[in-house]
């Protein structure tokens, strides 16, 4: 199956197109352009590399084996939630075009960063998705909405200043390098730990590797639906794609910082199920799940940091780990737009997956994980994987109890359908990603010891949750506001501002310092 | 005889200028058809002549015009590429501006007072683009003085009388120095052309006194930093905001300010020479001096409640890119601040052009006033959004390829700390042009706008010209690699021009 190259444009500029024609009068056609565009992702599968020399700094489009396998969940998860958004239950939302234009603009910029292939590209892409990702956090334009905006654009833009800073070291060595030849520059680059340093934090804040997360808790709940959906099934996945093209990733290590990003993707996983137990919005536990994965998922980098020769093996277990994350989180967001009085039964089987249950997607990616750790970290890790299945466990049975019931009502067909379509694909793709990455590891989950190893820890959770349900209403659950140490950081800050402000008119009142007329 | 017309057309192309200058002070304020019609005939016929010679430039042509006034002393216009960089981008800019300075003055008094001094003020540009030595670049830069006077005080209230007053001390000022400068480079080496990588006859001089050289060169900075805006003697620039808009964009983008940088940038590499600037530790003086200036507009500029006058911080801070790429030396480096020189034109000339609009049709100067403005002019507030996106530096977009280069152009330098800058300047430039573009389009109006006269959101001639500028912008950073875009145009004039740097 060959494709012609220049249709790998075709995935950033359909979205942008369908876009354009919602503005004018060819709605109904723009919308339906709209739910199909991020079916020409597939064409990517299938098509050579794209040189563009005359575009920007000398362009090229490619898709790399990272960016193959993020295609499995967004191509479904982009035309679900355009689906809903289009379908759904927002018909009369005022701002609807407005919304829609957010998505388009969000999934072209996400299928740019999949695409790009060259280092001034991935930038573009990269800081394109950040501001696009703004108008549908502040969607709902209510002083909540536009308080999370502001702590979503301040700590992703100054993320990308250490972003813009790495770019241009990486460019200054090695001019607008080709991505595939980036981690060899960078590994070789005269300030290799300055860079690495650079490239980690950067992307940690959309990675939302703890304390960086405070974000994602704010702005999940309050954006819409489908803008909530693509956020965390896709958009924070990008920093993912960003560090796998950019670090030194087999090619040199680097102990110190890949144990410190191992250690804080763990760390990450464990605080933020902690605290999304505590929640009482079930798309805010949805976050606090989002960075809790997200944080094994660094840690799957920050072991491949740490010991080039697992780069590979680690590799193969985050595309897999990505892809079932993706579509679950996905249909997990997107069920949470239902109304229907039994919606349980749609977050039921992608819930048990996150879980790890055994024979679901999740299983199969926790394999990967445990392998690259214990290949990485010897048997230490058994213990901590152990104790973040059975918290993420929890913390879903958190997630189950508070969405449950919908507050009633009739949903549409097509928004149903997205959802169970996402689940459906859920239970299938990981395994197909995961057969062509790392065969031993599907054959491995599917092994009874293996079954026994996912089942433990998803029964203490689940007894776990069980105590919990026993006790309630007897002890008080701690509070946690959502994103946890941002507010009382903004109340100091306000605090602060407002003190300076009284000191100033004092000293200006001061007979002292008032100038003699 | 075609060959020796030829050959003129750097003096054709600075008469038209002047003769039109001189057509519209003769018609007088009446007659407003044939006004226009000269207007645009003057700055279509001229970018013609700009883009002939610049074509003959790329042929390997040379044009050149010398007139000896005294012994000892030449008017001398050359169009090398550099010179032709600053042409095309005040000849294009020039016609779009007029577009709109004409449809922007409809039905205000003193038409022909305006037009002709703006007219003035093009030649006076393009004289300096073209001048081939010290003593022409100091003729123009001094008329370019006193063209513009009359149109920052054009309002004639006295807010603008004010203004007007601060603009001639800070700019006298700036000439005195510069003409000492200059008086003195002459009295040590006497006349020369420029000449690419530094004068010899200057090394010669500055070998034997150091001390002298080193004075001079502060003397000529100092005279041409004023216009350049470099911090501290930036004062005059926000000041003369009270300039109609057309008269702001005129000033921020093409005249008066990239009058400074361009006369750095000459000064530097073609008077001195960057390795003799270094030697005598100028640049690192000046590359400072920049970078305070960016930072400084911008801090500045955040505190500003007023449109204009936030704009005007703005280019105080983005202009000094272009004396920072200069300073900091190395091919890289100053191939960014070339592109700059025109990037930075393109944006800010939109940027003033869409503010120009909110005055004229929602009767708007204050941005907290702007809430909803998107939705009443989407084409205006699109044509601001790349504008003010390409001042950040965001990718595609003209800005973005300027910080590129002088960020790689700065870290083969060895100088890592121009990186801290612009990282600085990006989320400081955020910071003030975010809320901006989030009022415009996120939030919804509160105030009760004049509905629309026709189709259009504004009256076409002040719509047609950010909306082409804006273009400009975008395909100057989507198209960056392409031969012929600015940042081509630099790397031609410095591979060319400079390679010894």
């Amino acid at each position: 199956m060959s494709v012609p190259a220049p249709l790998l444009l075709l995935p950033v500029l359909a979205p942008l197109a369908a876009a354009a024609l919602l503005a004018g009068r060819a709605r109904p056609l723009g919308a339906a352009l709209l739910v199909a565009a991020p079916l020409t992702g597939v064409l990517a599968l299938g098509a050579e590399a794209l040189g563009l020399p005359w575009l920007l700094l000398g362009t090229r489009l490619e898709l790399d084996a990272l960016g193959r396998a993020l295609l499995a969940p967004t191509v479904p998860v982009a035309t679900a939630a355009l689906l809903a958004a289009v379908a759904g239950g927002g018909r009369a939302d005022p701002r609807r075009a407005g919304l829609l234009a957010a998505l388009a603009a969000v999934m072209a910029a996400f299928m740019g960063v999949l695409l790009a292939a060259d280092l001034a590209s991935l930038y573009l892409a990269y800081s394109a998705m950040t501001l696009a990702a703004y108008p549908l956090v502040v969607h709902a334009r209510t002083p909540e909405a536009f308080r999370a905006g502001r702590v979503y654009l301040t700590m992703a833009l100054l993320a990308e200043a250490a972003v813009l800073a790495a770019v241009l070291l990486i460019a200054a060595e090695a001019g607008n390098v080709a991505l595939a030849e980036a981690p060899a520059a960078v590994a070789g680059h005269e300030q290799r730990r300055l860079l690495v340093g650079l490239i980690l934090l950067g992307f940690a804040v959309k990675a939302g590797v703890v304390p960086l997360h405070a974000w994602l808790a704010l702005a999940h709940p309050v954006a819409p639906v489908p803008g909530s959906a693509l956020l965390s099934a896709l958009l924070v996945k990008a920093a993912l794609v960003a560090w796998w093209r950019l670090l030194p990733l087999g090619e040199a290590a680097l102990p110190t910082l890949g144990a410190a990003l191992a250690a804080a993707g763990l760390l990450s996983s464990l605080y933020a199920s902690l605290v999304g137990v505590t929640q009482r919005r079930p798309k805010t536990v949805l976050a606090y799940s989002t960075v809790s994965q997200m944080g094994l998922m660094a840690a799957l980098t920050g072991l491949a940091l740490l010991r080039p020769a697992a780069a590979p093996a680690a590799g193969a277990a985050l595309a897999v780990f990505a892809v079932h994350h993706g579509l679950a989180k996905g249909a997990l967001f997107l069920g949470c737009g239902l109304h229907g009085r039994r919606r349980g039964w749609y977050l039921l089987l992608p819930a048990l997956a996150l879980a790890g249950a055994p024979v679901t997607s999740g299983a199969l990616a926790k394999v990967g994980l445990k392998q690259v750790g214990a290949d990485v970290a010897g048997a230490a890790l058994g213990p901590l994987l152990l104790a973040v299945s059975a918290l993420t466990t929890l913390l879903l049975a958190r997630f189950l109890a508070l969405a449950w019931r919908g507050e009633g009502g009739r949903d549409p067909l097509p928004q149903r359908l997205a959802v169970l379509a996402l689940v459906a694909l859920g239970l299938v793709l990981p395994w197909g990603v995961g057969w062509r990455l790392m065969p031993s590891g599907v054959a491995y989950a599917l092994q009874p010891s293996a079954l026994l190893d996912a089942l433990l820890p998803v029964l203490a959770g689940a007894a776990a949750a069980a105590g919990a349900l026993a006790l309630q209403g007897r002890v008080a659950m701690p509070r946690v506001p959502e994103g946890d140490w941002i507010k009382p950081a903004l109340l100091a800050g306000m605090r602060l501002r407002r003190a300076a402000r009284r000191a100033g008119r004092r000293l200006r009142r001061s007979p002292a310092l008032s100038a003699p007329r | 005889m075609m060959a020796a017309a030829y050959g003129l057309l750097p003096l054709a192309a600075l008469l038209i200028a002047v003769a039109t200058a001189a057509i519209v002070f003769a018609l007088g304020d009446a007659r407003r058809r044939q006004r226009t019609f000269w207007n645009l005939f003057g700055a279509g016929a001229k970018l013609v002549l700009v883009l002939v010679m610049a074509y003959g430039v790329l042929q390997g042509d040379t044009f050149e015009v010398a007139w000896p006034v005294l012994p000892g002393i030449t008017l001398r216009l050359a169009a090398d590429r550099l010179a032709l960089l600053f042409a095309v981008l005040s000849a294009g800019l020039w016609l779009v501006t007029t577009v709109y300075a004409i449809a922007y003055l409809e039905g205000s008094g003193q038409r022909a007072r305006f037009f002709g001094f703006f007219s003035l003020c093009v030649a006076a540009t393009f004289g300096i683009a073209l001048a081939g030595n010290p003593f022409t670049f100091l003729c123009f830069y001094e008329l370019l003085t006193l063209a513009t006077y009359p149109l920052v005080v054009h309002r004639g209230h006295p807010a603008a009388l004010a203004a007007g007053r601060t603009y001639l001390i800070h700019t006298l000022g700036g000439g005195a120095a510069l003409l000492a400068g200059t008086a003195a480079l002459y009295a040590a080496v006497g006349e020369h052309p420029y000449t690419p990588g530094g004068m010899p006859a200057v090394a010669e001089w500055a070998a034997q006194a150091p001390a002298a050289a080193t004075a001079v060169l502060g003397l000529l900075l100092g005279g041409v930093a004023v216009k350049a805006a470099l911090f501290p003697l930036q004062g005059w620039l926000p000041a003369a905001m009270v300039a109609p808009a057309p008269v702001s964009a005129l000033l921020h983008a093409v005249a008066v300010v990239k009058a400074g940088a361009f006369g750095v940038v000459r000064i530097v590499e073609d008077v001195y020479g960057h390795a003799l600037a270094a030697e005598l530790h100028v640049t690192p003086v000046l590359s400072a001096l920049a970078a305070v200036t960016v930072v400084y507009g911008s801090v500045r500029a955040l505190a500003q409640v007023d449109l204009k006058r936030r704009l005007a911080f703005s280019t105080v801070s983005q202009v000094s890119f272009i004396t920072l790429g200069v300073a900091v030396g190395g091919q890289l480096a100053l191939v960014g601040g070339l592109a700059h020189l025109i990037h930075q034109g393109l944006m800010k000339v939109t940027l003033f052009f869409c503010a120009g609009n909110y005055a004229e049709t929602l009767g708007e100067h204050r941005i907290d006033a702007l809430d909803g403005a998107g939705r009443r002019m989407p084409a205006t507030s699109a044509a601001f959004t790349v504008a003010a996106l390409g001042m950040m530096g965001a990718p595609p977009l003209a800005g973005f390829i300027s910080k590129w280069y002088l960020g790689i152009g700065a870290l083969g330098q060895g100088q890592g700390w121009v990186v801290g800058v612009l990282v600085a300047s990006t989320l400081l430039n955020a910071a003030y042009f975010l809320p901006i573009l989030r009022r415009l389009w996120l939030l919804s109006a509160t105030r009760d706008w004049p509905a629309r006269a026709g189709r259009a959101e504004t009256h076409r001639g002040l719509l047609y010209p950010p909306l082409l500028t804006a273009a400009a912008v975008l395909l100057a950073g989507l198209l960056a690699a392409a031969p012929l875009s600015p940042l081509g145009w630099a790397v031609r004039i410095v591979e060319q021009g400079y390679p010894g740097l």
